[in-house]
């Protein structure tokens, strides 16, 4: 009789031990990075396309058009972008990659600006470093669109 | 039906495996087409240096920039590599709940 009913016994502990396993599994799934965000999508993509306007302006200007100071205004309209952009990126949890992105495309404004400031840049380097700026804005918007995770996520 | 680790372990196993598989070649082609374009421009400003066509204060500038360009795409395959193994880990707990599902021969959730 006892070795029957401690058979039960341990039948309903390994039925408990496997609904608590599952109640367990059901409720975890594992997330190691942000959700998609839509504004810093949509930012993004629109400050590439500044940036783009802004090469191929200068790159038709001659002297002195074509230097800095007539261009002051693009790296004002940029540092806003780009300095709300950080702020909604560290508002957002598990999105450490996306902020040390945005402080990459900072740096390189600031040096972009840096450059400019020595002279007009030549149609070589404006190629140069629209292609750079263009790899740091295909990087930011390829992450960020791969946090939709294959779904339909418009959050 | 018992839970039988072996059987799970490798179909959970399939699951992680599976998912990372889908994701790399995404990752190998992105990492390959960038890794392309960063290699050109490292040469183009290298071309512009002995040329005299920049000084060796704004090829610096230009470095640190390009720099900045290889950064940030590691940081996205770092990115695509955490995605990847998201879903694998995911994958493999479906995997492991549909298992207990069908050995306690309902399904509790």
């Amino acid at each position: 009789m006892s070795a029957i009913l401690s058979g039960k016994s341990f039948l309903f502990i390994k039925a408990i031990i496997l609904s608590l396993l599952l109640i367990i599994v059901s409720s975890c799934s594992v997330k190691l990075i942000s959700s998609y965000d839509e504004i810093t999508d949509k930012t993004v993509t629109q400050l590439q396309k500044d940036f783009e306007t802004f090469f191929i302006t200068i790159e038709c200007l001659d002297k002195p058009n074509c230097e800095y100071e007539n261009h002051k205004r693009f790296y004002q309209d940029a540092k806003i972008t780009i300095s709300s952009l950080a702020i909604r990126a560290n508002a957002i949890p598990k999105n450490s990659l996306t902020i040390k992105q945005i402080e990459i495309l900072k740096n390189s404004l600031d040096n972009l600006e840096k450059l400019h400031k020595l002279g007009c840049l030549s149609v070589d380097q404006i190629k140069d470093l629209r292609n750079s700026f263009n790899v740091i804005f295909t990087a930011i918007l390829k992450l960020e669109i791969a946090k939709k995770r294959g779904k339909n996520n418009s959050e | 039906m018992s839970l039988d680790v072996k059987v799970l372990s490798i179909k959970m196993l399939e699951a992680f495996k599976g998912k990372l598989s889908e994701k790399w070649p995404d990752v190998k082609e992105y990492a390959k087409t960038e890794s392309k374009k960063l290699a050109e421009n490292f040469v183009l400003i290298e071309r512009l240096k002995i040329s005299g066509e920049i000084t060796e204060e704004q090829a610096k500038l230009h470095v640190e920039i390009q720099k900045n360009a290889t950064r940030a795409v590691l940081l996205t395959i770092e990115g695509l590599g955490l995605i990847a193994v998201e879903e694998a880990i995911n994958a493999a707990m479906d995997v492991l709940r549909d298992t207990i599902n069908t050995a306690l021969n309902f399904t509790l959730l």
